[in-house]
């Protein structure tokens, strides 16, 4: 199923799903041949119960609000909070993923084959980058992205 | 079934004397009425959050020793002209609770404290204002 346009009735499930093929067609994954093969996948939207080989991306929403756009109006506009989840393996490949995903989703705004404006994703923002790195050598290291995009429930 | 290491934990909740206290203590002084507001609504989010820790709001309970519950903390900063509060804990193993890990689901007492309440802080502190216009003619 491919989202080209967030709907109305199915904004948040639509969005997940927008952002998260957007990442997983755009950003390189580090690990891919181990993943060949095997039940994995690179970007999800939730995490795995399955086999996790990282480095691999969460998408989930966070929190969303919403305002009327006029009185006795039934149209509202969206604050939609997402939070992306960068999990690797070292803080290098977290951060070099980090970076070119924040960078796909500010250059794939208004241009490209399904940027996300048109889809109905407006004024993004990038509200926080915050690390929560396990301890010990093999701990996974992993960086919180929270995004932020305004929609029009019409 | 898990337990608690001991059979009763105390979490204080910290009223507004309190943590005025603390601060008059740390050198800091409220001097109007918007900063006191501000204090209060500060002090809610902390009281907030340490409910959430505690099990009395819609997160999971992440009390044992009752330490995490305990170190809910507030610190200004009335110097500059952004005034600012800031609610923190500094557990180190705090960050781990609000995040999760890859062995452990987020609990998330910050973030869903503020989703729930910064209306309310947003609302009362535009009631501040407003009287402050008030009183002042404009």
């Amino acid at each position: 199923m491919t989202i080209t346009k967030i709907s109305t009735d199915k904004f948040l499930a639509d969005t997940i799903i927008f952002i998260r093929d957007d990442l997983l067609n755009n950003i390189t994954d580090p690990n891919s041949s181990a993943r060949s093969g095997r039940d994995s996948k690179f970007v999800l939207t939730e995490y795995p119960n399955r086999d996790a080989i990282y480095p691999l991306i969460t998408v989930v929403d966070d929190n969303s609000s919403f305002k009327r756009l006029g009185m006795r109006s039934t149209q509202m506009m969206g604050d939609i909070r997402i939070e992306i989840r960068v999990w690797a393996r070292t803080v290098a490949e977290r951060d070099e993923i980090t970076q070119e995903v924040i960078n796909w989703l500010r250059v794939n705004q208004f241009s490209g084959s399904s940027y996300s404006d048109a889809a109905g994703l407006h004024d993004f923002e990038v509200y926080s980058a915050v690390n929560v790195n396990e301890g010990g050598p093999q701990g996974i290291k992993s960086k919180v992205i929270t995004i932020g995009n305004m929609i029009i429930l019409e | 079934m898990i337990r608690s290491k001991q059979p009763l934990v105390q979490v204080n909740i910290k009223g507004i004397n309190q943590v005025i206290e603390r601060l008059r203590r740390v050198g800091v002084t409220i001097s109007n009425s918007t900063e006191l507001e501000l204090t209060r609504q500060g002090n809610f989010i902390q009281q907030e959050v340490q409910e959430s820790i505690i099990g009395n709001r819609a997160e999971p309970r992440s009390v044992d020793t009752g330490e995490f519950a305990n170190s809910i903390e507030l610190s200004t900063d009335f110097l500059t002209q952004n005034k600012s509060i800031v609610v923190f804990s500094v557990i180190p193993y705090a960050r781990y609770l609000e995040y999760g890990t890859s062995r452990m689901a987020p609990r998330r007492h910050f973030r869903n404290t503020i989703a729930r309440n910064k209306m309310k802080v947003i609302k009362a502190l535009q009631r501040q204002i407003n009287i402050k216009f008030k009183i002042s003619g404009v």
